[in-house]
């Protein structure tokens, strides 16, 4: 095991660029999220790293090896795990699993492997008999048996219902780092992203937007894009002067000088506890929270995210206020 | 490439006058519109009853579709010449445009038949549904996406029948239909000047070409693979002439040659021996199935290269592939006695050489066949095993072709069937002193000795009848099997 790590990564098809100088590391047992939207370049960029795209220019280092084009997919040590696992249908469960494997190493390191991702006794079903969640979890098992530098999983949890995906992807990390894996994970959903992963790359335009830890990327987004892919948001036009920002929500504590945009996350505002008054025009029901669609009196909207009882119903009159300081992107001139 | 070889050669070797004058002759552009008109009914004629026959046995609730399933593929067994003989024994006037287009649209058809029911067999039936949950009817839906999603099937189904009517010389001859072949044929016959012959051959095989150029730009996109079995759309009235249809299509193609060869085999006075009859067909099993495996070997990597690349190298390989298919057997038989005389003569008149001229004949049958299946096994799961660490050699051996084992073996069998009815190739490079089951039967027929020809027509109808029936069962079970 070792990481991973990409230099002003280049590729593209034809004289078009798909990836733009792309740099980013993954430590050796990490977990890194790529997080973009959808034709951002991320599946170009696994493609890349498991050798079926050719580089442009740049470099792929996994271990100390520099991993050139020249290095076809099979000697790279690079697992992949497809969307929808993509097992080799005409083979059993522990076919699939062994099917990197050495002949005489396959039986105890297949058992091994079905054990981690919690499937011990399916090694004589075929891949038509799992349910999507078991699939994944085999393909995961598949990809980490030959004991690969690093691991690839694209969008792995994309086709599951979302209750199995939530747990699943527990499943996942827990079982990456069980194996002591350096993983590589893309997708398209931010909260998957921020969730599973030690650090994360937001991948804009075939470009990196920002390389950080998910809780950086959270409260510190890079930029205004980078803030409003990876979480809800409520914005305002301001003026920022001296650590404060007028908005309809009142004074804002903030940082930044000059014209721009005031962000604030949805859970940041406080219903009840003193503020601006505003109206509840709806309440939206989630289970675990519920977001409270607010108008406020110069009837702008804004949503608050609330835990737990929703203390208001449609109609009522509300006070507003904003807990923790608010994010400021400056205009650009 | 070496018969292609040879008619250049043959045809050039006395400058390129010969060649424009035998090409300026009003009878070759005659032959050409002959060969033409005969290969464009008898293709659209396939089409039509392939699709319906197909979708009757895949998608209909029809009455004994299972049985039909076998039935309807089985005049792939029937070779034209036999085909061809009993229907003049039946239907003394059928000769001419009309006696060739029947009986080769007979014995053809199941070359569209057969693809195109294994594509209506893996069509994702999730597209349909969405079709008729939007409204449309069964109807509109088999029109308007069914046909669109079978299309490459059928086109590779249709260019095997143009380009096995191109090239057939059994029907065409009985019938006396003067096609290319026949043209070709009377040329060598006519004169110990091969040159005409030559030049026509080139001709048919220019004509093959521009059919597989055609084809691949018709072709389309393989539709997407669905993971459930489609369901059987109900016939409602049109129930009982579907049947009919059916029966009466099933009759043609079989109950004529069946009854004829039956009437012969009683009313024969002739006394035949058995020992020679099942060592015959010893013979016909074994050349066949030597030919049949080498062509598969050769035609797998055309094959997988074919579905997985678009490459001009790869383009041009799959078409001298087809391009063999046009020419008339007897053409490749003499190219390569006169390759085997001059290059190889330890090769000359051995099995290995007939083999060798089954896999120039049938190459594009397997290719096909290989292509279909290998585009069914998603390029993703040779991505995977890659990235295990596994080689391209390794994964066309543990995941290409398991995957496309069906569509592979159906190609098989199907070039076994073929090269076991294969007649003027098999003549000039047999062994000397063996025979087979179609060189028998033409040299009884030859001399008109029908009643000693039928019971070797009848065990020809046999040993080609088992693959095709093992086929489809086979090809059923695996996809069930893999869909659930």
């Amino acid at each position: 095991m070792s990481g991973l790590t990409v230099k002003r990564l280049v590729a593209g098809y034809g004289g078009d660029p798909v990836l733009r100088e792309v740099d980013f590391e993954v430590p050796e047992g990490g977990l890194l999220a790529v997080l973009g939207p959808s034709g951002c370049g991320k599946t170009t960029l696994l493609r890349v790293l498991a050798g079926f795209h050719p580089v442009s220019s740049g470099e792929v280092w996994l271990g100390g090896r520099q991993l050139t084009s020249a290095v076809p997919p099979e000697q790279r040590g690079i697992g992949i795990v497809p969307q929808e696992g993509a097992l080799f249908p005409h083979l059993t469960v522990a076919g699939n699993v062994g099917f990197g494997l050495r002949r005489g190493d396959r039986g105890a390191r297949v058992e091994e492997l079905l054990d981690l991702v919690g499937l011990a006794g399916f090694g004589a079903r075929m891949p038509a008999e799992l349910s999507g969640g078991q699939a994944q979890r085999v393909a995961l098992a598949r990809a980490l048996a030959p004991r690969p530098g690093v691991v690839l999983l694209d969008e792995p949890f994309s086709a599951l219902d979302a209750g199995l995906r939530e747990e699943l992807r527990a499943d996942v990390r827990a079982t990456l780092k069980a194996a002591g894996a350096t993983a590589l994970l893309v997708t398209h959903d931010q909260e998957e992203a921020l969730g599973i992963a030690d650090h994360v790359v937001v991948l804009r335009d075939g470009a990196v937007a920002q390389f950080a830890r998910p809780q950086t990327i959270y409260t510190s987004p890079a930029d205004l894009g980078v803030a409003l892919f990876v979480g809800e948001a409520v914005t305002f036009q301001g003026v920022a002067r001296s650590g404060l920002v007028a908005t309809p929500l009142g004074e804002l504590r903030t940082s930044g000088d000059g014209p721009g945009t005031v962000l604030v996350r949805p859970e940041q505002l406080i219903l009840g506890t003193g503020g601006v008054m505003s109206t509840v025009d709806d309440v939206r029901f989630h289970g675990h929270d519920a977001t409270v669609l607010l108008r406020l009196a110069d009837g702008t909207r804004v949503r608050s995210r609330v835990q737990g009882r929703v203390p208001v119903r449609a109609g009522d009159s509300v006070a507003v206020s904003v807990d923790g300081p608010a994010l400021f992107f400056g205009d650009t001139p | 490439m070496l018969p292609l070889a040879y008619l250049a050669v043959r045809s050039f070797e006395r400058g390129g006058g010969v060649v424009w004058d035998v090409l300026a002759r009003t009878r070759t552009a005659e032959l050409a519109l002959r060969s033409l008109s005969l290969a464009v009914a008898v293709t659209a004629s396939c089409l039509v009853l392939g699709v319906l026959g197909a979708w009757l046995v895949v998608r209909s609730d029809l009455m004994g579709r299972r049985a039909f399933g076998v039935l309807l593929v089985l005049p792939l067994a029937v070779p034209s010449y036999v085909a061809g003989f009993t229907w003049i024994s039946v239907v003394p006037d059928l000769t001419g445009f009309a006696g060739a287009f029947v009986v080769l649209t007979l014995v053809s058809y199941p070359y569209v038949l057969l693809p195109v029911a294994a594509a209506l067999r893996t069509a994702d039936p999730a597209v349909e549904e969405v079709a008729r949950s939007l409204g449309r009817t069964s109807r509109q839906v088999f029109f308007s996406l069914t046909l669109r999603q079978i299309r490459p099937a059928a086109l590779a189904g249709g260019l095997l029948v143009a380009l096995y009517v191109l090239s057939d010389f059994g029907a065409v001859s009985l019938m006396r239909y003067e096609a290319f072949t026949l043209g070709i044929y009377t040329s060598y016959r006519a004169s110990f000047d091969r040159t005409p012959a030559a030049v026509l051959g080139l001709v048919l095989v220019v004509l093959a070409i521009a059919l597989t150029v055609g084809e691949r730009k018709a072709r389309g996109v393989v539709a997407h693979r669905g993971r459930r079995q489609p369901s059987t759309v109900p016939l409602g009235r049109a129930r009982v002439p579907a049947l009919a249809g059916t029966v009466v299509l099933v009759l043609l193609t079989l109950g004529v040659p069946v009854v004829s060869l039956v009437w012969w085999l009683v009313a024969g006075t002739s006394t035949f021996s058995v020992a020679d009859l099942l060592a015959t067909t010893g013979n016909t099993v074994a050349v066949s199935a030597f030919g049949a495996l080498l062509t598969l070997v050769l035609a797998l990597p055309v094959g997988i290269l074919a579905a997985r690349h678009q490459g001009r190298l790869v383009r041009g390989v799959e078409l001298a592939g087809f391009a063999g298919h046009a020419l008339p057997g007897i053409t490749v038989g003499l190219a390569l006695v006169f390759f085997g005389i001059r290059f190889a003569p330890p090769l000359y008149q051995t099995t290995p050489m007939l083999a060798f001229a089954y896999a120039v004949l049938f190459l594009p049958l397997a290719i096909g066949a290989v292509r279909t299946g290998v585009a069914h096994a998603p390029p993703v799961l040779e991505d995977v095993s890659r990235s295990l660490g596994v080689g391209r050699w390794e994964t066309g051996r543990r995941v290409t072709v398991p995957l496309a084992a069906p569509g592979i073996l159906a190609g098989t069998a199907l070039v076994f069937l073929t090269c076991a009815k294969e007649l003027p190739a098999t003549l000039l490079l047999r062994p000397t002193g063996m025979d087979t089951l179609a060189t028998e039967l033409w040299t009884r027929t030859e001399i008109g000795a029908y009643a000693a020809a039928a019971p070797y027509a009848a065990v020809l109808l046999v040993v080609a009848a088992i693959p095709a029936v093992v086929l489809d069962r086979f090809l059923r079970r695996t996809i069930q099997g893999g869909e659930r």
